[in-house]
């Protein structure tokens, strides 16, 4: 009699509570569908360079679909050297769970004024702002996925063309940002 | 009796819980935070040091022969190189190479002024004194540089660095 009196007031507690108990499961199942517990999410986008170049816009696309390599990366960035430069390369990397560095993407296309180019070549001058746009990369493989945040690397390599062409520099900046859904 | 402490027991933990819950993203957010100040500090440090330098080497190749400034700089510790590429067409550059966001970074600061290439790139053996560099910092800490007019063949201006003056 007593056995099947504790086994009721079990049963009964848990058919109260249970509710309650699934519930709570819900509501923190929710919190982390809406990414509350991602505080990377919470942090600012950032575009950060030295004061040489001055980063005007960015945007990092990244399908989620699996197997496409259609990532791009967008940078609108402005000369501030104070002299005209001649860019001589740039590549953006990533780096992977490892913390190593994963170059994903070597040739820009870039746009300033009209009309396409590869950037490699051009000369930049002082105040002129000039469109990046690292197209056709492979940012699946290096984690990028859409709606993620994460840190993107450009290096620019550059020679002022008053100076000598062997006097070669690099400008390294950081990109923080959403990573947007192709269109 | 039981059922009260249990239910203070209870009110603790949720209380230490929230305190928990705000206190890990708060870190966590200032810790980033103060990584990216820190990184802007350094590079407005370089731009300022930089620009005082050519603007002394400017001076100093302007007032003529026997002209000299000493300049002291505070370096921060992720400069890793600094050196002058002089002696070729065009325009001389003072160069500081640090790591900061993410990679290396050349500051150049350009001039038109001619500056003499000699005692360049021995700046991290005078430094060293033998003793191999830390890789990751090829210098810090206040260093000074005395900025001179040289009469050659014509005037230029030679940027050496000063030790245990």
């Amino acid at each position: 009699m007593l056995k099947q009196k504790r086994a009721q007031s079990a049963v009964e507690f848990l058919v109260t509570y249970g509710w309650a108990f699934i519930m709570v499961l819900g509501f923190i199942g929710a919190l982390f569908y809406l990414d509350v517990f991602n505080f990377t999410a919470m942090l600012p986008d950032e575009c950060e360079f030295s004061s040489e170049i001055d980063c005007l816009e960015k945007i990092v696309v990244s399908s989620s679909d699996v197997g496409r390599h259609d990532g791009s990366i967008y940078l609108m960035l402005a000369n501030n050297l104070g002299t005209s430069i001649k860019i001589d390369g740039c590549y953006v990397r990533v780096p992977d769970l490892e913390g190593d560095d994963a170059v994903f993407c070597e040739d820009a296309q870039g746009s300033c004024g009209s009309g396409d180019f590869n950037i490699s070549g051009e000369t930049w001058d002082q105040g002129e702002r000039m469109f990046f746009n690292f197209s056709q990369c492979d940012t699946q493989d290096v984690g990028l996925r859409e709606g993620l945040k994460r840190n993107v690397y450009l290096t620019i390599q550059y020679h002022a063309t008053g100076s000598s062409p062997d006097y070669l520099h690099n400008v390294t900046g950081m990109v923080f940002t959403r990573v947007e859904r192709p269109r | 009796m039981i059922s009260r402490r249990s239910q203070s027991a209870v009110e603790f933990m949720m209380i230490v819980g929230i305190a928990f819950t705000l206190m890990i993203p708060s870190l966590f957010l200032f810790q980033q935070f103060s990584a990216q100040s820190s990184e802007r500090i350094i590079s407005g440090q370089i731009n300022s040091f930089g620009r005082e330098m050519i603007s002394a080497v400017e001076s100093m190749y302007y007032y003529g022969e026997s002209s000299k400034v000493k300049v002291a700089f505070n370096a921060p510790e992720k400069i890793q190189d600094m050196y002058i590429n002089a002696g070729g067409e065009g325009l001389n550059e003072f160069v500081i190479t640090a790591r900061l966001y993410g990679g290396e970074t050349d500051f150049v600061f350009f001039t038109d002024v001619p500056i003499s290439p000699e005692g360049n790139m021995e700046w991290s053996s005078d430094l060293s004194g033998g003793i191999e560099p830390r890789e990751d910092a090829f210098m810090s800490g206040r260093m000074q540089f005395s900025i001179e007019t040289v009469e050659k063949d014509s005037l230029k201006v030679r940027i050496k660095r000063l030790r245990g003056e």
